[in-house]
């Protein structure tokens, strides 16, 4: 009898166990098993979750790490004005009970959709609060803020303060809306591939491993072997990270279908990503509104046709999602190149501040556009009606300190 | 009170020259080193490196001297910017807490201009207070931060240039404004897990 019931169990614990294993494993199926959707930023991973989850057994460790794998580039590039490595300090260990900084999982949850923060990942509201409580003490200005306040649009932000400290905005006090003189520099694209158009073989074949014979529609290794800056910007974007780690879009696709995305079309989360998704291979000219459009279909995105920014040019062209959204700027050697990783001008928005915006406007103007959320719903049709104090709040303190030795500070656009 | 390195490669760091190891011949286990002359030989390194910056680089470099570069609190948005000296401590600092956790160190004063670098804990402010009060001497105690135990040395940090003393007394958020050479401005703080 004994026999038979331990038979039984084991049994029964195989096939549970490999009815649950079947439903992990199983192509597809993975999302089954999933907590919940992941962030909109992580989506393009669709349902590769080794992604994050870089072993069975890993823990938060390992976590750690992968955040930092994606991420770490770009949080160094943007001067990181809060580094895990501070924190790191015993000095910090109160601090670190009550916030742990040294791990982004801190603040940003994943698989938590009811949480997540207008820019796409989940935020508590009162972070700073937890070490600059007292910051009245030093800044009269923030006497009776409200806790949820510091990082509004303009004020602070935790990782990228590059356009928000104090000197930097010292520097801008009483500019213009609009500069006389644009510093936007033009586009050094002649519509054609000089030199190369007489030579098909240059793209179309190659004696490479990767690129054997004759192909119709070159990769991106193709593009990027003359074009490695914009290949690796590209890369480094939620438009271009599938490509970069090799994942398949019809798995992206299956997470697509199942997740809501504002603002891109349903039928645009399977589209192959790459060079020749928005470049057309024998008209290499600027991408155009039309082809954006062709995935962007949110109120922003619709109402920049009547916006006052279309009726503008920029040298001959005019300007379209790409004048802002992919920069360009003059290399020391003075090249002009265009910034591809789309991702890092985006959010917080203060981060297209000091590449795109102060070409045109003064910082104050740019802060309070920048502020209002009704302003990027309509792709700037008007005026900003709400204004950001900080630049008010460091000119007093400025005043009060006396004459000092004026802000050497260069931009750096 | 013996202290024994729990990275064996941190002895190749330059400091290795001035630390006294005993037993490391013949593969046996290193003995250990104390503390205090462990931290006392780390803030020999700190100090050599930071004054050589602050006079072959900083001074002689600058504005004050060929003109070349601009140390400024904001270097990264200049094409010509350098660090300032307590920002090339501080990036060490970091540095150096990648490499190791056996020891950490950070530069705070009782007047800090950036006022996250005053002394937080009760051994900082009685070691900043010490040293203040007793130029030319050190102090060393214990603390406990978190569940660790550590060896905590506190060491003068000295105005050694013009540019130290104008730099802080000028700067807006200085507490203190009438700095000079020679005076001390806070202190190296060494701590080291026991």
């Amino acid at each position: 009898m004994k026999k038979g019931m331990w038979l039984a169990w084991i049994v029964l614990t195989l096939l549970v166990g490999g009815a649950v294993g079947w439903q992990m494993f199983r192509p597809g199926e993975v999302l089954r098993m999933s907590p919940g959707p992941v962030l909109p930023g992580h989506q393009a991973f669709g349902q590769v979750c080794e992604s994050c989850h870089t072993g069975a057994f890993e823990g938060d460790e390992a976590i750690q790490a992968a955040c930092e794998n994606c991420h770490g580039d770009a949080l160094r590039a943007a001067q990181d004005s809060h580094p895990a490595k501070v924190f790191r300090d015993p000095r910090n260990a109160d601090r670190l009970a009550v916030l742990d900084a040294t791990q982004c999982q801190s603040c940003h949850r994943e698989h938590q959709p009811e949480q997540v923060h207008p820019m796409g990942l989940t935020l508590p509201e009162d972070y700073c609060v937890a070490c600059h409580a007292d910051i009245a003490d030093e800044r009269p200005s923030h006497e009776n803020l409200t806790f949820d306040s510091c990082a509004t649009s303009g004020c602070h932000n935790y990782h990228d303060n590059r356009a928000l400290y104090e000197t930097f905005l010292l520097k801008h006090i009483g500019e213009p809306v609009m500069r006389t003189e644009w510093r936007l520099p033009a586009s050094t694209l002649t519509g054609k591939h000089p030199g190369l158009d007489s030579n098909c073989a240059n793209c179309h074949a190659s004696d490479r491993a990767d690129m054997p014979g004759w192909i119709t529609l070159p990769p991106d290794q193709a593009c990027g072997a003359c074009h490695q800056f914009q290949r690796n910007g590209f890369q480094s974007s939620r438009h271009g990270v599938r490509t970069k780690w090799g994942i398949d879009n019809q798995v992206a696709r299956i997470l697509g279908a199942r997740t809501k995305t504002t603002g891109i079309r349903s039928d645009a989360l399977a589209r192959e990503q790459g060079c020749t998704t928005c470049h057309r291979l024998h008209e290499p000219g600027p991408v155009t509104v039309q082809t954006c459009r062709a995935c962007h279909d949110g109120p922003h995105s619709r109402a920049f046709e009547t916006s006052p920014h279309a009726t503008l040019t920029r040298g001959e062209q005019p300007f379209s999602c790409a004048t802002c959204h992919f920069p360009k700027a003059r290399t020391a050697r003075g090249r002009v190149q265009t910034h591809h990783n789309a991702s890092a001008n985006l959010r917080p928005n203060e981060k297209m501040v000091r590449t795109v915006c102060l070409d045109c406007h003064g910082l104050g103007f740019t802060l309070d556009a920048l502020a209002q959320p009704e302003l990027i719903r309509t792709n700037f049709t008007g005026l900003p009606t709400d204004h950001i104090p900080s630049l008010d709040w460091v000119a007093v303190r400025e005043k009060a300190s006396g004459p000092k030795t004026p802000p050497q500070a260069e931009d750096q656009p | 009170m013996n202290l024994t390195f729990k990275h064996p490669a941190l002895l190749a760091l330059p400091l290795a020259g001035t630390v006294l190891l005993s037993g490391c011949s013949g593969g046996e286990t290193p003995a250990g080193i104390a503390p205090q002359a462990f931290t006392d030989s780390l803030y020999a390194v700190m100090k050599a490196d930071r004054t050589n910056y602050t006079k072959l680089v900083v001074q002689r470099l600058g504005p004050k001297g060929a003109g070349v570069i601009k140390p400024d609190e904001h270097w990264e948005d200049m094409s010509d910017g350098t660090p300032l000296p307590a920002q090339m401590f501080r990036a060490g600092a970091e540095l150096a807490a990648d490499i190791t956790d056996s020891f950490t160190y950070s530069l705070q004063s009782l007047w800090p201009v950036n006022s996250q670098n005053a002394p937080k804990t009760e051994m900082e402010k009685q070691g900043l207070k010490f040293i203040a009060d007793n130029p030319g001497q050190n102090f060393y105690g214990k603390e406990t931060l978190g569940d660790t135990t550590y060896f905590t040395a506190v060491y003068p940090d000295i105005a050694v240039a013009e540019a130290c003393v104008s730099c802080h007394n000028d700067h807006k958020d200085s507490p203190r404004t009438d700095f000079k050479i020679g005076d001390v401005m806070g202190g190296v703080v060494i701590r080291v897990p026991l």
